[in-house]
């Protein structure tokens, strides 16, 4: 399953969405340790010549259904449009900058968002709202690593799909800064 | 003490290397903000330059530890930095007038003699900057003169210092090869300037 809803707010709360993350009281955390998969997910991975690791902002706002920010209204205001009751294993806020060599071919760690203590794959959906207008695609892949789709990033646009297949982001080439809000779910 | 005008200090290993390496690591912990006008700088600013091929503007990151009348949760690294500047320049009490952390990271295509629009950053206050380098990266302060000739580079290191008077063009740089490049900047009077 992979569905792609564009306008899935309406336009004035997409703008809103964005204005609210550029905010001065809107905060974003880095992680020095790793960037968007620990290394050793992406060791896993360094076969992959395109693979290309880079700084990401994060601002966490559910976690195991637990409010963990004051700014959750807007991941309120996406779940609430779908169709069924939802438990909410986590959610963030994601930005990501350009980096100096990217191109459109760069992307990052494929992996599954939700894994147990044993690295295995805890069932869940996903669902991954666009902030902003930019480029620096998801990518989903099939269990050989074969790009399976690409979803290009656009302001209310909203990406479902099941949790067990491997995807990644790409970090912007030409847009200023790439936003996005990642939930992790069941209904 | 006194400075001339046109002075530019750098001071190095003023704190321990141990001291310097967790405030880097402090700032896992500091969050960030997108800067006010996403780059920092104020139009008037951003229009002066913008057919300057060698300026280039960049979202940037910011902590506010004192601002106006607010201060941040994580002004203890900001206090760190600054009182062991000033016990070492024997300076005695200062007007701290704004205090903050730049974080910049890089973006496509960019080049070692690219930059930030020179500024200063308060117009109508006498005042010095103070820079601190938080971590190694590229990404130099630059200092121009009164007709924007380039007049010195300061490279970032992890425990530089760099202090300057606030009436001299500067502009900072995206790094090219460092993954981030954090500063603090402080706007301070120190009386009998």
């Amino acid at each position: 399953m992979i569905k792609v809803l564009d306008n899935f707010v309406d336009k004035d709360y997409a703008d809103c969405i964005e204005k609210e993350m550029l905010e001065r009281d809107f905060k974003w955390y880095i992680s020095r340790s790793y960037f968007t998969c620990p290394e050793w997910v992406t060791k896993k991975y360094s076969h992959m010549k395109n693979l290309k690791e880079y700084l990401l902002l994060s601002h966490d706002l559910y976690n195991e259904d637990k409010k963990v920010s004051d700014k959750t209204d807007i991941v309120d205001n996406i779940v609430n449009r779908l169709p069924n009751k939802i438990f909410i294993y986590r959610a963030k806020a994601n930005l990501q900058t350009q980096f100096t060599d990217n191109n459109e071919s760069y992307h990052n760690t494929p992996h599954r968002d939700l894994t147990n203590k044993d690295g295995d794959f805890e069932p869940h959906k996903v669902a991954l709202y666009y902030v902003n207008d930019s480029d620096g695609d998801t990518i989903l892949f099939n269990n050989k690593l074969e790009i399976v789709r690409r979803i290009k990033p656009k302001k209310g646009r909203l990406l479902l799909f099941n949790g067990d297949m491997l995807h990644t982001s790409s970090h912007p080439t030409k847009s200023d800064y790439r936003m996005c809000i990642n939930i992790d779910y069941n209904d | 003490m006194s400075y001339q005008p046109t002075d530019i200090k750098v001071f190095d290993n003023l704190l321990d290397d141990k001291v310097a390496l967790q405030i880097e690591d402090d700032f896992d912990k500091c969050p960030w903000n997108v800067a006010g006008n996403i780059v920092s700088l104020s139009n008037t600013v951003l229009e002066k330059y913008k057919d300057n091929k060698n300026v280039k503007d960049y979202i940037k990151f910011v902590h506010d530890f004192y601002e106006l009348e607010n201060q941040s949760d994580n002004t203890k690294i900001a206090d760190i930095v600054l009182d062991a500047f000033l016990k070492h320049n024997n300076i005695k009490n200062i007007n701290l007038l704004r205090a903050k952390a730049n974080m910049q990271t890089q973006y496509t295509g960019n080049k070692p003699d690219m930059h930030n629009s020179p500024h200063v950053d308060f117009l109508d206050m006498p005042h010095h900057v103070l820079i601190y380098y938080v971590n190694d990266s590229d990404g130099d302060t630059i200092f121009f003169d009164e007709s924007e000739n380039e007049t010195r580079r300061v490279a970032p290191k992890r425990g530089r210092y760099v202090l300057f008077n606030g009436n001299i063009l500067h502009a900072g740089s995206n790094p090219v090869k460092s993954n981030y490049r954090i500063i603090i900047n402080y706007n301070m009077v120190i009386p009998n300037d």
